[in-house]
């Protein structure tokens, strides 16, 4: 699928913008703080209905309109897939008192509520859930801060699992949610069962739910991982010349659970571990098993990478798995997903630069950043379309 | 200057301030409302702010169901065309509204004021739970039907009733799944209702 048609209002720095994305390589270049980013972002923004930047959507809504009495910033995309035409549209609205400056008419509360703003969301001018949109524009994004994946903290690899997930089966998504209300739901209880203002007998119904929920995802992550783990190693292998062996491993909190087990098995064995944790859950105050605690770890030659390899090498693993994602996405949702990539380009050796970029062109629309045109191959420039970005303007260049 | 701004009477900011608390209700929307009352005639002001009152004056809670109404007991406990073998057990006053408007239930009500919220710090304990104990301890009645909410608080609020009721060996049912899960009662249609009530099962944990 590719974006054919993407507007802009008060997004950002963008007060007002209309753009044809080409079907195949778009390269955005300019300075440092133009808006090249903010645009990327945009695009993501049409995909996943949140901002993978910030979870404050007031920082979206352009600072001018938001002095308006009414502010709203909209994203609006229009996509072209193997279905067909489809209309996205995403609309923040945000309130004057909400903008940080405190009047003294408004209380407190009210202001603390910084960032909270309504979002409208059309599908073909009809509303929508969010959850009934995402992954309607399938997106794969590589900015910088994917390049730790493998070093970083364990939420940025399980994100890196419910992002893809989530694009293409909602059941995967409403479950995440379910679970995570559970989670904050028990988490409370199993505190105030500590302080002695509830009974533990009150925690099976949110066990149950727990399991139930946590089971399921657990389930739909073996299956993700054991795709993806294969896809991976294909791709690391090009990458490196046939020369590092990549292994994608789970980690689930569950440590009992194994690939072959089912549902039933898994629900079993978790329902076991809230029983022999129950005591000591009470006396942390929090949830400790679950897939809320899941893990990956990546296996290069069998040596894990994100203790023992080279910047460089957790680099191209980055990459690897982020080319995975593309060719998941591919594969399930049976047309290629638009490929974001931001400052990636210009952090690879040329070698890998020019890999990564004729697997990209197989695939179809990619849009990518750059502060320096003269970093990229005069030949990967000429087949791509450029476009400057200047203060929140976009020329064909 | 910005009308947000302008520094209002002392008057007008603390009416602001008390519509602002209401649900629903944000700073521009009590902005609003502040304004209007501002330049309507005195006894139009009057007729409201007496509405108000009343409300605190005239309603109370009903000892046994626990609604919210004008008389003790209320309409629905004292009348003897109910049947009192049965009791429907809701999370808002609300709520019994909808179900009449069904008028698929001849039965009684008990409201519980709400549903099970740990992270609201909403436990058995908030809510009018003792009250519908007490009730079932005269030994009158046969069925308890738990129409809370389908979402989680009001799942886990009916699983914990379920389990506390056993002992007193009525027969506890559950609306049945006919109501949109993740919805409110108050927001479901008749009939749906009326087919969520006709189609009650046997309350299983
Ligand atoms: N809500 C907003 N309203 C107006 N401008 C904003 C808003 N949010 C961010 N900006 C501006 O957008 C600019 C950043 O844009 P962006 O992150 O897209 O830059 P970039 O082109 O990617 O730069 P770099 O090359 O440094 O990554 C900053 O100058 C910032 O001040
Ligand atoms: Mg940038
Ligand atoms: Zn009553």
């Amino acid at each position: 699928m590719h974006l054919s048609k993407l507007s802009l209002t008060n997004f950002r720095n963008y007060q007002r913008l209309e753009w044809e994305p080409d079907r195949g390589i778009n390269i955005l270049f300019g300075d440092n703080g133009q808006g090249k980013t903010n645009l990327v972002e945009a695009i993501n923004f049409l995909s996943t209905t949140r901002s993978y930047r910030t979870s404050i959507e007031k920082e979206l809504i352009n600072w001018s309109a938001s002095h308006d009495d009414i502010s709203a910033a909209r994203v609006e995309g229009e996509v072209v897939g193997k279905k067909g035409k489809l209309r996205l549209e995403l609309a923040l609205m945000g309130r004057k008192s909400d903008s940080g400056k405190t009047s003294s008419l408004v209380k407190p509360e009210v202001d603390a509520l910084v960032g909270v703003v309504h979002k409208k969301i059309l599908l073909n001018g009809v509303p929508r859930r969010a959850m009934d949109v995402v992954g309607k524009v399938n997106t794969v994004l590589f900015a910088s801060h994917d390049i730790d994946v493998s070093s970083g903290a364990p939420s940025q690899r399980r994100r890196y699992l419910d992002v893809m997930e989530s694009q293409v089966n909602v059941e995967y998504l409403r479950a995440l949610a379910g679970y995570n209300r559970i989670l904050v739901q028990r988490n409370h209880l199993l505190r105030q069962i500590q302080e002695g203002h509830a009974n533990s007998f009150q925690l099976e119904f949110w066990n149950n739910e727990l399991v139930e929920k946590g089971s399921y995802l657990v389930e739909q992550r073996m299956a993700l991982i054991g795709n993806i783990c294969a896809l991976a190693a294909d791709i690391h292998r090009q990458l490196t010349s046939e020369k590092e062996n990549l292994i994608v491993l789970y980690l689930p909190s569950l440590k009992e659970v194994t690939a072959d087990m089912d549902r039933v098995s898994i629900k079993g064995n978790f329902s076991t571990r809230l029983e022999l944790l129950q005591k000591r859950e009470v006396a942390a105050g929090m949830s400790l098993v679950g897939p809320h605690r899941d893990d990956l770890t990546f296996l290069v030659n069998g040596v894990d990478i994100g203790i023992y390899g080279s910047r460089g090498q957790q680099r191209t693993v980055a990459l690897s798995l982020k080319l995975a994602e593309a060719g998941f996405l591919r594969q399930t949702v049976g047309e290629s997903p638009v490929v974001l990539l931001d400052d990636i380009l210009s952090e690879l050796d040329s070698k890998r630069r020019h890999l990564v970029i004729e697997t990209l062109r197989a695939y179809g629309q990619v849009v990518t950043t750059t502060t320096e045109l003269e970093s990229l191959e005069a030949a990967f420039v000429a087949g791509a379309k450029v476009f400057r970005v200047h203060e929140g303007t976009l020329t064909p260049a | 200057m910005e009308p947000d701004f302008t520094p209002a009477a002392e008057p007008v900011a603390r009416l602001i301030g008390e519509f602002n608390k209401l649900p629903g209700v944000g700073p521009k929307t009590a902005q609003r409302f502040t304004y209007f009352l501002l330049k309507q005639p005195e006894e139009e002001v009057r007729a409201l702010a007496e509405a108000l009152l009343a409300i605190k004056d005239s309603i109370i809670t009903c000892s046994s169901c626990q609604n919210l109404v004008e008389t003790d007991p209320c309409p629905f406990c004292s009348s003897s065309e109910r049947d009192s073998s049965r009791i429907c057990v809701v999370e808002e006053p609300m709520d019994i509204l909808a179900l009449e408007r069904s008028r698929g239930y001849k039965g009684l009500y008990h409201v519980l004021h709400g549903a099970i919220s740990p992270m609201d710090g909403i436990g058995p304990e908030e809510l009018k739970i003792k009250e519908l104990i007490q009730r079932l301890q005269k030994g009158e009645v046969e069925e308890v039907i738990l129409a809370t909410n389908p979402n989680l608080e009001g799942e886990a609020t009916a699983m914990y009733l379920y389990r506390l009721m056993t002992p007193f060996g009525v027969r506890v049912t559950r609306l049945a799944r006919g109501l949109p899960m993740g919805g409110d009662l108050e927001y479901a249609d008749e009939v749906t209702l009326m087919q969520a009530l006709e189609g009650r099962r046997q309350f299983q944990p």
